[in-house]
This record gives C-alpha cells, structure tokens and sequence, in this order.
C-alpha cells in the first residue's frame, strides 16, 4: 500500500546561474491543495520537477513514498495537466483520449470504460466524436483533465488550469478537481487567489522561489489578521517586498 | 500502440502523399515492363541497344579517344564536367593548367606550347550549312602519337583520374566515364544469350530487380517526411508535456513510430510488388515466371532505404526540435542520388543509399556485385537502427529534461515554460 503523501525536502532548482526554488520543503496528503503564487514565482518549476520533467538538481521529492528519480514509477501514480498544451488537431475527443490510454499502457477493455466514465464526467460525452480543433478553450481544458485522470493516478497535478476560462468553465473545471480531492492528492496551481478561496483547505504560497506560507487557508487568515485569502495573499507578498 | 501509430499515419497528408508519388513514379517509369513482352532477338536487325551494353572495346581505343578529348578542351580552355549529374563548364588557374600539361606531356610527348599551337589530326564537331552537326576533320593536321607506346592501361587509368581531380570531379575522365567510353551495344550472338539468361532465371528476377531500381529511389526520401512530420506534430501541437509524463517507455513509443511508418512504407511497395507479379505472370503467360523474386528483391532492396530515410527524419527532428530531418535527407539524397552510378556495378561504398540497376537483364554484372549489394542493405539496415536507439535515448532524456542543460537552452525553456 503507497502512502497518499507527498514529501519535498530541501528542493533547490536553477536554470543557469537564476535559482528558481530555493531549499523549499513541505508536505501533502489526500485533499485539494493550493499553489499560489505571482508569475515567476517558481510554481510551474516546482510542478514540472514534481512529475519527473525537470531533473532534481538539490534536495528530495517523495511522491507517495517513490522518489521523484525513479521516474518511471512516478510516471504511473501521477497525473498532469500542463499550463500550456493542446492535443493533436485533427484527432477526435475520444480518439486522442484512447491515444493517450494506450500511452499509460491500460488494458483495452479498462481504457474504453474509463474514457466513457470521464467524457460524463467532464461532461464531453456529445462532443465525443468532434475533432480537437473545433473544440472551445474550456472544452481542451475538459479534456485535459480527462487526460491526467485516465489512468486513475493517485496525485493530480494541474498548472493554472483557470488560465483563460469564463466564470462558468471555472465553477465547472474547479468542481471537478475538488471531487477527485475525495481520494487523490490534487495540486491546483494558480494565481487567482479565487480558485484557492472556492476549493482549496490548504494552500502553499511561493515567492520569487521562496516558500514562504504552507498550512490551512483559515490559519491563513489568522495568521495575517485580515478578512480573507487575498488580504492575506496580498499581505504576505507586500511584507517580502518590504523585507 | 503499433496500430495506434498505424491508424495516426495512414491518414496522414504525408503517407498519403508517399503513396501517390510512388504509384505514380511506378506507373510512368514501369508502364513499358508491364506492357511489353521481351521478345528473343531476331537476326540481322542490327540494333540490340536494349538487351543491354558490354565493355570490351579496345583499351587503345579507349585511351586514344580520352586524350584526344582532353587536348581539345586544353586547347579550348574549357573542360566539361558533371558534378552531381549538372552540366558545368570548368576553367583552370595557371598551378592546375601547368599539371594538365605535365598529364598531357606524359601522355603524348608534348610540351605545353607544341600542345596549345599544334593542329592534330583530331575530328571535331562543326555545323553544315543547312544547320546539322557535321564530324570536321583539319587538313593537314598531325597525327597524335600512339598513347598505349607511352603508358599502360593501367597507368593511364590512374593518369586520368589526376586530370578528373584537377577539373573538380564529375569529367569524361572520371573512372566511371571512362568505363562507359569503352561500353558497346552487344551483338546477335551476345542478345540471344542475355534473353535466355532472363528466361533461364525465370523472367521475375530481372523485372523485379528494374522494379526496385524505380522504386528505391522515392522510397528512399519520402518516409523521412513521414518521420518529421509525425515526430515534430508533438511539438506543434503542444502535446510533448502529456505525451512525456506518460507510462509507455521513450523505447516502446519511438519504435511502435518508427515501425508503424516503416511498416507501411513497406506495405504500400508490397502492394505494387504484388500488382507486378499479377501483370508480369499475366504478360508471360505460359512462360516459367519466379513471381517471389518480386517480393524478395522488394525486401532486402527497397525496405532498408526505406528504413534509413524513416530514421534519418526521425533522429534529427528529435535532436533538434526542428524539421532539420527534411533538410539532411534532401541534401543526402540529392547527392547520393546524382553521384550514383546507373548500374549496380556503380555501388562502390557502403554509403550508397539508393542502389541502381536500370536494366532487367546483366544478371551476370548484378550477380557479381551481389555480395557487396547485401552488405550495403544490411549496413543500412542496422545503421537505422542505431539511429532509432540514439532517438529513443534522447526522447527519455527530454522528458526528464535532462538533453542539452547548457545555459541558452534552459533559459529558453524557462522563457518557454515560465514558473
């Protein structure tokens, strides 16, 4: 049985002489959790070292007990959906579904029955034949949650999923993730400090590659003396920049 | 995930594309094989050009000719030549004129003056006055000496690969231009026996060998397109992020490409192997045809070109993250295509891509060769895949963002991927 944790440790990452991460450490287990943080802050960094893409360059991930080198089993307990992605245009919803199943290696009949539950799910079960090109932003996005959920992964990991999406899409694309929270670990990376707001019990806040605030929304609040997340949000970055 | 791959390519604008040019390349330079039944030669009909050319005219001949040449375009100032089969006019410095002279002088005794003022007894081209070439020969000219007195075959083979060197390459005097200078029709006699040595071997051989002489030559650029565009499609698409973090291992997804493109490559030439040896059987009917040697040739012939442009186009689009694959297949093909001899006799070096038998009979000359005909397609064979292994590996250090760390390209992908 894998332990439904993640464990960072002391994870420094640059990018030529820049650090992008400088000796962050936190933990997370089973629940939706919140990255904010300000363009550059490192949090697509974090990310993309987190699902294997970017080699550890100091410090320690555990995913689940697996460390974050042995990529290929990382690779099975996690899902990803990227700030920026698209499918291949010309494929249908469910085709490029089946592709990216074949990819996680599951058995035919599993990869059928999953990829019907999710199209519900995601509720693109109409547009199951329509080609990816015709599809609307927030549909690729549907899609793209369908994807990193396929193969049933422990932890879900989302960068900036809201980017670009109506209020509506947003509700709908946030719901979403929280019912997969029931059971996964689920990292929501944003900075739209709503996102956290609606869906987020625990929020993990970086600065300029600085962790600078890991724990409940509400101890959040407290903490700062302010009225909400974005106050508090706000305060703690205001306070770095005057530091 | 093969026929995943299969399903991806085949209704691709590339594939399909492939499959076109090769029908058509197929139908226009095959038509005639498929049509026309070769038919024993008949006596006294004089020309015999088809059943093929024998090189067995005397070597004096041969060395006489050459330097006749060669003194006229030294005394004109102009040599011709035909680097990668373009027409091209060369002149010399003074450094290379003076070694032309020293080659000359070798050759002929004479000095450089005597060879620029003296008038030889040389036929040369001249226009009539209704406007046909006409041979013209000088009055009074002097008679070249004797070549083969001054120098052996040999020796003179060597002498004029010198001069070819000194023109750049690609001259009458080139070893294989040399060759052809002392090629001749056969005769009745030599006829009748290359027809019966096509029917002895069973009609296919031949035809399958013409068959893949045509069809080596497309399929031996066209899947590296195929490759570019499948592998590069990750990129444009924006699918390399979901695609990497996936289970399948960077091996099993870069050889299920691979050998879903490769596999049906092969398959569309199999296809027009296997219309052949219908039509072919049907054309000889009565006559003992070896249809297999359609497939066979096909196989060990034209599979391997098709292997190598495939892994070519795939190797260099993933190292570079550009279509570059396009590019070093056009440039490898354009020159090895043009610098190939027409024959399989031509097939000197390991790195002849596109071997060429533009002839349906001298199974002898294809027999001789055979050997070193095997070991080119199997070097191909597992040259391609090597590439294929060295594109596996850099497609796993991609998605662990480990292929070139040096600090432009990490912050490009910072730019790329801001955090």
């Amino acid at each position: 049985m894998l332990k439904e944790k993640i464990e960072i440790r002391n994870l420094t990452q640059r990018y030529g002489r820049k650090t992008a991460l400088h000796e962050v450490s936190l933990s997370m287990g089973t629940g939706m959790h919140g990255l904010l943080g300000r363009n550059g802050a490192g949090k697509t960094t974090l990310m993309r070292t987190m699902v294997g893409l970017l080699p550890v360059r100091a410090g320690e991930i555990n995913l689940c007990g697996i460390s974050v080198q042995d990529v290929p089993e990382i690779r099975k307990i996690v899902g990803y959906l990227p700030q920026e992605f698209s499918m291949y245009p010309n494929m249908k919803v469910y085709e490029v579904l089946d592709y990216i199943g074949v990819l996680s290696e599951m058995p035919k009949q599993l990869r059928e029955s999953r990829i019907e539950e999710l199209l519900h799910k995601v509720n693109l079960y109409q547009e199951r034949n329509k080609k990816v090109k015709s599809l609307s932003g927030g549909m690729k996005r549907r899609v793209g949650v369908a994807q990193a959920l396929l193969h049933e992964p422990k932890i879900v990991i989302a960068d900036e999923p809201t980017v670009g999406l109506d209020p509506e899409e947003r509700v709908r694309l946030r719901g979403l993730l929280m019912e997969e929270a029931k059971d996964k670990i689920v990292i929501l990376s944003t900075h739209i400090v709503e996102d956290i707001k609606a869906s987020c019990e625990d929020v993990v806040i970086l600065d300029d590659g600085h962790l600078v605030y890991d724990g409940g929304t509400t101890d959040l609040i407290e903490l700062t003396q302010t009225n909400g997340i974005e106050d508090a949000y706000l305060k703690i970055i205001h306070s770095r920049e005057v530091q | 995930m093969f026929l995943k791959e299969c399903r991806r390519i085949i209704f691709s604008i590339t594939f399909i594309l492939f499959a076109a040019v090769m029908l058509l390349d197929y139908w226009s330079q095959y038509g005639t094989a498929l049509s026309t039944v070769t038919e024993e030669p008949k006596a006294g009909e004089g020309d015999y050009w088809t059943y093929g050319t024998i090189s067995d005219v005397d070597t004096d001949e041969v060395m006489q000719a050459a330097v006749q040449n060669l003194i006229v375009e030294y005394q004109q100032g102009n040599y011709t030549s035909y680097p990668f089969g373009y027409y091209k006019e060369v002149r010399l410095n003074d450094s290379k004129k003076a070694e032309m002279v020293n080659i000359l002088n070798t050759l002929t005794g004479y000095d450089a003056d005597e060879l620029l003022h003296t008038t030889f007894n040389i036929t040369q081209y001249g226009i009539d006055e209704g406007g046909n070439e006409v041979e013209v020969l000088p009055e009074n000219g002097v008679e070249l000496p004797v070549v083969s007195e001054q120098v052996t075959y040999d020796e003179f083979l060597l002498i004029m690969h010198q001069a070819d060197d000194l023109i750049g390459g690609g001259s009458s005097y080139s070893e294989s231009s040399i060759e052809r200078l002392s090629e001749r029709s056969v005769n009745y006699e030599e006829a009748l026996n290359v027809y019966q040595t096509f029917l002895e071997e069973g009609i296919a051989p031949g035809l399958a060998r013409l068959l893949c002489d045509y069809l080596c030559i497309f399929a031996s650029l066209f899947p590296a397109f195929i490759a570019v565009a499948v592998w590069y499609r990750d990129k444009t698409a924006k699918m390399r992020d979901i695609l990497w973090v996936k289970r399948s291992s960077s091996m099993k997804t870069v050889f299920a490409r691979y050998g879903a493109i490769v596999g049906l490559c092969t398959l569309v030439i199999m296809l027009i192997a296997l219309v052949t040896a219908i039509l072919i059987t049907r054309l000889y009917a009565g006559e003992s045809v070896k249809t297999a040697a359609f497939f066979k040739y096909t196989i060990i012939w034209v599979v391997p070109s098709i292997m190598a442009s495939t892994a070519i186009g795939a190797f260099f689009t993933e190292a570079t993250d550009t279509p570059a694959g396009i590019l070093v297949m056009l440039v490898y093909w354009f020159l090895d295509f043009n610098s190939g001899s027409l024959m399989i006799t031509g097939l000197k070096t390991f790195t002849t891509l596109i071997p060429r038998h533009n002839s349906q009979f001298m199974a002898a000359e294809f027999q001789t060769m055979y050997q070193n005909f095997l070991t080119n397609r199997v070097f191909f064979a597992a040259a391609s895949l090597v590439l294929m292994l060295l594109t596996a590996m850099i497609f796993e250090r991609k998605r662990r963002g480990r292929w070139l760390r040096f600090d432009k390209i990490s912050l490009r992908r910072k730019k790329e991927h801001p955090a």
